[in-house]
């Protein structure tokens, strides 16, 4: 993705009932994060779980399509999957929300928020776990 | 909000396509059972406000971004 799109959020976020209308943009100079804005509301970094979680986005495939698929919906375009980020200082503090990964449906400008069942991911998953030292002795 | 009281094995329908299943009933604990389609979601409530508090906590006002370093690639 290379330019920024409008984006219905729809439902809205949880916690941010008001704001509907948000954009995607790439973070500038950076290929694996994206800000998700209001015009006059928050802002999030947010990325692709790909990138840091391997085997997720097959997981939640399994979790919540399948499911879809089974019903009368089944023709809805295949969603990009996004995951929401805390900040934090430190880069190993920085996590990732996989308990609910933002659907985004380009084609039709809509995303949604979706909260996973049956998993057993949470809120808070560390994009870059802190490395494990050697103990030379 | 309609009020109904239920005895373990009572069930309750709602809109033709959910059933409500109450498994056990103890002092101050009921065991639920849902039956619904697969496309209606069923989550315990305190699963939205942890969502609510996690977007919170992850909305940035500060433009400022710290500096990443790019992930090794595997």
């Amino acid at each position: 993705m290379s330019t920024e799109i409008t984006l219905q959020m729809n439902p809205p976020l949880l916690g941010f009932e008001e704001i509907n209308t948000y954009t995607l943009s790439p973070v500038e100079d950076n290929p694996y994060f994206f800000w998700l804005e209001a015009d006059k509301g928050p802002k999030f970094l947010v990325t692709r779980p790909e990138y840091f979680f391997p085997n997720y986005l097959q997981q939640v495939k399994s979790l919540y399509l399948s499911n879809r698929a089974n019903t009368a919906k089944a023709v809805e375009e295949d969603p990009d999957v996004y995951v929401i980020i805390t900040l934090a200082e430190k880069m190993e503090e920085m996590t990732a929300n996989l308990l609910a990964p933002l659907f985004v449906y380009r084609q039709k400008g809509q995303a949604a928020q979706i909260v996973l069942y049956d998993s057993d991911f949470t809120t808070r998953h560390h994009l870059f776990p802190p490395t494990k030292h050697r103990s030379c002795g | 909000m309609l009020i109904l009281m239920r005895k373990a094995g009572q069930d309750l329908v709602i809109n033709e396509n959910i059933i409500v299943k109450v498994l056990e009933a103890k002092k101050d604990q009921v065991k639920l059972g849902i039956i619904a389609p697969k496309d209606i979601p069923v989550h315990r409530q305190e699963v939205f406000e942890m969502i609510k508090e996690a977007n919170r906590n992850a909305a940035v006002q500060k433009v400022k971004l710290p500096k990443f370093q790019l992930p090794r690639q595997k």
